[in-house]
C-alpha cells in the first residue's frame, strides 16, 4: 500500500529515520491536518498523541514529566472514576478502548500499582510507549512480564523516579559504578543504610476498617481488577489505596523506588537482585500494610543495602555504613579501573522514544529496584530470613514466598 | 483451651498502624501455635463478616498462624492447613473467603478437594480457584472437572486458571472456547492454550489474530508470540519459525513484525 510523503503519520516518519526497517505501517487513510503540519502547526516527526491512564494523584505530574523534551497532545484521560462523565471519545474508564486508538503513541500510568504491570503490558503489545508511576509493580513476577514485553515489541519504559539521573552525574558515584561493574572486586564491603523517609506509619492502614457503598462514579470491580473483589472502603480508594496488600505495599512500595534506585545504579545492580534478606518487624496484618523496622538485603558478592525505618522498635546496628573505592582493589586492578570507560549517559524518555533506545529508568532497572521492595515486604510479612536465586527470581525453600512472589489474579487479568 | 486462646487473642495487637512498639506479638503467635491445629476453630469462631467488624485481633492472629504453618515441615503445615480447611463450613460467605485465601498461602494438595468443593460457588468459586492455582499440585483435574458444567464469569475463572496450571489435558475445551461469542473467554483460551505450549494450535491463534480487532487481537498475537516461546522451551524448533514467520506476515511493517522478525534473526544467528 502506497503513501505518499505528505501523508505521513509520526512513527512512520520515525522508522523511516531511525535505523528500524521502514515499511508502509497500515492501509490508505485519511490524515489530520496536524500530522500533515501544515501552516502554524508541529510537523508530524514531532508530535506524539499521548493519554493518561489514572487521573488522580500523582498522575498529572506523570503525564507532564512523560512530555517533557517531546510535543505531546493528550488525546484521554482514563479512570474507573469516570463513569458518570465516560463519553469514549476523550474520557474513558476502561483503559482498553483508549489502547485501541492508533492515534496514541504515549501512554501516562499514574493509578496504584496493581494495574501498573497489566497496563504497561498491553500498551506495549499495542504498540505504545510508556511512563509508568512507581512503584513499578505490586508483585515480582509482575516485574519479569513486564520486561519481557517491552523487550518483545522494542517498546520504550520508563519509571516514574528520575534520581538515578542525578546520582550518575555524580563523580563518587560514578566511580563506584564503574569498580562495581569492572568485574574486579570479587568480595565486595560495601554497606548503604538508607534511614527514614519510607513514610511507614503515614501509610500504616486501619484493620478496623467498615465497608461502605460503593461511590456512584466509581466503578468499583474495574478498580480492583486483578486483585480480589472485597466490599468497597473508602480507604481502600484515592491515595490511601497504599495501606492495602491488594493494591500496594505501604510506604516501603510509595518511597523505596525513589529512595534505592539512585542507589541500585550507583552500586551496579542494574541487572541482578540480593541473595539474603532479613527484615525485623511485628506479625503482619493479612489485609493492611503496618509497622516494620528495619530490613537488610545481602548481595552474593558481599554488598549490603538495608532499609532502616526509624518508626519502629529499636534501629538498626548490626553493620556501619561503608563505601568502596579504588583503595579497595589491588594497585594492578586500580589501574584497570582507571582505563574504563565511562558508563553510556543514561537517556531520558524523550531522547529513548526519539532514538529508539532504552531509557535510564527502564524496565529491567526498575524491576530490579522494585524487587529489593517486595522481598522486603515478603520477609516483613512472613517474619522470616529469605534466600533468593536472582536468576530464577524465587524464593529458595519458601513456598509461602513464592506464592507472594507470584499471585494468580482475577480473570480477565493475567501476566 | 478456650479461655488460653481468649486469653492470648486479648493480647494480641489490631496489626497495621496498631502494632506495639517492640516483637512481643511474635511470641504470641508462637504461644498460640504450639497450642496445635485445635485452636484454628476457636479462632475461626470469633471471625466477623466485613459489615460487622471488631475481629482484627483474630485475623490478625489467623493469619499468622498460617504464616508460621508454612514455615513450618511439611506434617505441621499439613496439620494446620487439614484443620482451616475444615473450619470453612458453615460460615458467613466473607469469613469462608478469608479462610482460602489463608490456604491459598499455606495450602498444600491436602485441601484440594474442600477447596474444589466452592469451585461451582458464584462468590466462592473464584477465591477457591485462584488458591488452587498458587496450590497447583493435584488442582488442574478439579478445575477441569469444574468447566464441564460452568457458565459465564466462572467458565472464565477456569479457563485462565487452567492456562495458568499449564494443563495439556485441558487443552480440548479451551480450543472450543477460542469460538466463544465472549471476547474475554476467546482471548482467555488463547493464552491458556498458548502458556500450555500446545503446539497443535499454533494457527489457530493466528487465525484468531486475523479475526479481532483492537486490544483483543493484540492480546491473541501475543499469546501466539508465548506460543512460539513455548514450541522454543520444548525444542520444537520447526513449529517455532513458521509460527514467527506467519506472525511476521500478520504484523507485516508494524512493530508485530519487528518483532518476530527479531527473534527469527535471534533464531538464525543461534544456529
Amino acid at each position: 500500500m502506497a503513501t505518499s510523503n505528505n501523508k505521513l503519520t509520526r512513527r512512520r516518519f520515525l522508522q523511516k529515520t531511525s535505523a528500524a526497517a521502514s515499511t508502509v505501517f497500515g492501509p490508505f487513510m485519511i490524515v489530520p491536518r496536524h500530522v500533515i503540519g501544515g501552516q502554524g502547526q508541529t510537523p508530524p516527526s514531532e508530535t506524539f498523541g499521548a493519554a493518561l491512564i489514572g487521573v488522580g494523584g500523582q498522575g498529572p505530574n506523570t503525564f507532564k514529566a512523560m512530555s517533557n523534551g517531546l510535543n505531546v497532545r493528550k488525546l484521554a484521560e482514563c479512570d474507573v472514576k469516570f463513569l458518570d462523565r465516560a463519553d469514549n471519545k476523550s474520557i474513558y474508564t476502561d483503559f482498553r478502548r483508549v489502547l485501541d486508538r492508533k492515534d496514541i503513541d504515549l501512554i501516562a500510568i499514574g493509578t496504584p500499582p496493581h494495574w501498573h504491570a497489566l497496563i504497561s503490558i498491553a500498551a506495549a503489545q499495542a504498540g505504545k510507549d510508556v511512563m509508568c508511576e512507581k512503584p513499578m509493580t505490586r508483585t515480582i513476577a509482575e516485574g519479569r512480564a513486564v520486561v519481557e514485553a517491552f523487550k518483545r515489541y522494542n517498546r520504550v519504559f520508563q519509571v516514574g523516579t528520575f534520581g538515578r539521573f542525578g546520582a550518575s552525574g555524580n563523580a563518587n558515584n560514578r566511580q563506584t559504578h564503574k569498580i562495581m561493574r569492572s568485574g574486579l572486586l570479587k568480595t565486595c564491603e560495601g554497606v548503604v543504610i538508607h534511614r527514614g523517609g519510607l513514610k511507614i506509619k503515614e501509610w500504616s492502614g486501619d484493620p478496623d476498617a467498615m465497608p461502605a457503598p460503593v461511590p456512584k462514579n466509581l466503578d468499583w470491580d474495574m478498580y480492583c481488577g486483578p486483585s480480589p473483589l472485597k466490599p468497597f472502603t473508602p480507604s481502600r480508594f484515592g491515595g490511601t489505596h497504599r495501606k492495602w496488600w491488594d493494591y500496594e505495599g505501604g510506604g516501603l512500595s510509595d518511597m523505596g523506588q525513589h529512595a534505592f534506585d539512585p542507589v541500585n545504579w550507583t552500586w551496579g545492580k542494574d541487572d541482578t537482585s540480593p541473595v539474603e534478606i532479613e527484615a525485623h518487624a511485628p506479625p503482619a496484618h493479612p489485609e493492611v500494610t503496618g509497622m516494620w523496622g528495619w530490613v537488610e538485603l545481602k548481595y552474593a558478592d558481599g554488598l549490603t543495602f538495608v532499609m532502616d525505618g526509624g518508626e519502629w522498635d529499636t534501629p538498626y546496628d548490626r553493620k556501619k555504613e561503608r563505601g568502596i573505592s579504588l583503595a579497595d582493589l589491588s594497585a594492578a586492578d586500580q589501574e584497570k579501573v582507571k582505563t574504563l570507560p565511562d558508563h553510556e549517559p543514561l537517556l531520558s524518555f524523550a531522547e529513548a522514544v526519539k532514538q529508539r533506545k532504552q531509557a535510564g529508568g527502564n524496565a529491567e532497572a526498575a524491576h530490579r529496584t522494585s524487587t529489593l521492595l517486595h522481598l522486603a515486604n515478603i520477609s516483613i510479612r512472613l517474619g522470616r530470613k529469605l534466600r533468593y536465586d536472582p536468576e530464577k527470581e524465587q524464593v529458595t525453600s519458601d513456598e509461602e514466598a513464592n506464592r507472594l512472589i507470584t499471585q494468580p489474579m482475577r480473570a480477565p487479568w493475567h501476566l | 483451651m478456650n479461655e488460653l486462646v481468649n486469653k492470648l487473642l486479648a493480647a494480641f495487637p489490631r496489626g497495621g498502624g496498631n502494632s506495639p512498639g517492640d516483637a512481643s506479638a511474635r511470641k504470641l503467635v508462637a504461644e498460640l501455635f504450639a497450642l496445635g491445629p485445635n485452636v484454628v476453630a476457636e479462632i475461626v469462631a470469633l471471625l466477623k463478616p466485613a459489615e460487622e467488624g471488631g475481629d482484627a485481633q483474630a485475623r490478625l492472629a489467623l493469619h499468622n498462624l498460617a504464616t508460621m504453618a508454612a514455615g513450618q515441615d511439611d506434617a505441621a503445615r499439613k496439620a494446620f492447613a487439614t484443620a482451616l480447611a475444615a473450619a470453612i463450613k458453615g460460615r458467613p460467605s466473607g469469613v469462608q473467603a478469608f479462610i482460602i485465601r489463608q490456604l491459598q498461602l499455606c495450602g498444600g494438595p491436602e485441601v484440594v478437594p474442600a477447596l474444589a468443593a466452592f469451585l461451582p460457588d458464584e462468590t466462592l468459586g473464584e477465591p477457591a480457584c485462584l488458591a488452587l492455582a498458587a496450590i497447583r499440585q493435584g488442582a488442574a483435574p478439579a478445575l477441569a472437572a469444574a468447566l464441564e458444567k460452568a457458565q459465564g464469569r466462572l467458565k472464565l475463572v477456569l479457563v485462565q486458571n487452567l492456562g495458568v496450571l499449564r494443563d495439556a489435558a485441558a487443552v480440548k475445551p479451551l480450543r472450543a472456547c477460542l469460538e466463544d461469542e465472549s471476547i474475554d473467554l476467546r482471548v482467555t483460551a488463547a493464552w491458556a492454550l498458548a502458556n500450555i505450549g500446545s503446539g497443535d494450535d499454533a494457527r489457530r491463534l493466528v487465525a484468531l489474530a486475523r479475526r479481532e480487532e483492537g486490544y483483543a487481537r493484540a492480546k491473541a498475537t501475543d499469546a501466539a508470540f508465548l506460543m512460539a516461546q513455548r514450541l522454543g522451551e520444548s525444542g520444537e524448533a520447526t513449529e517455532r519459525t513458521q509460527l514467527l514467520k506467519e506472525l511476521r506476515v500478520l504484523g507485516d511493517g508494524s512493530y508485530v513484525g519487528g518483532a518476530a522478525e527479531k527473534l527469527l534473526d535471534a533464531a538464525e544467528k543461534s544456529r
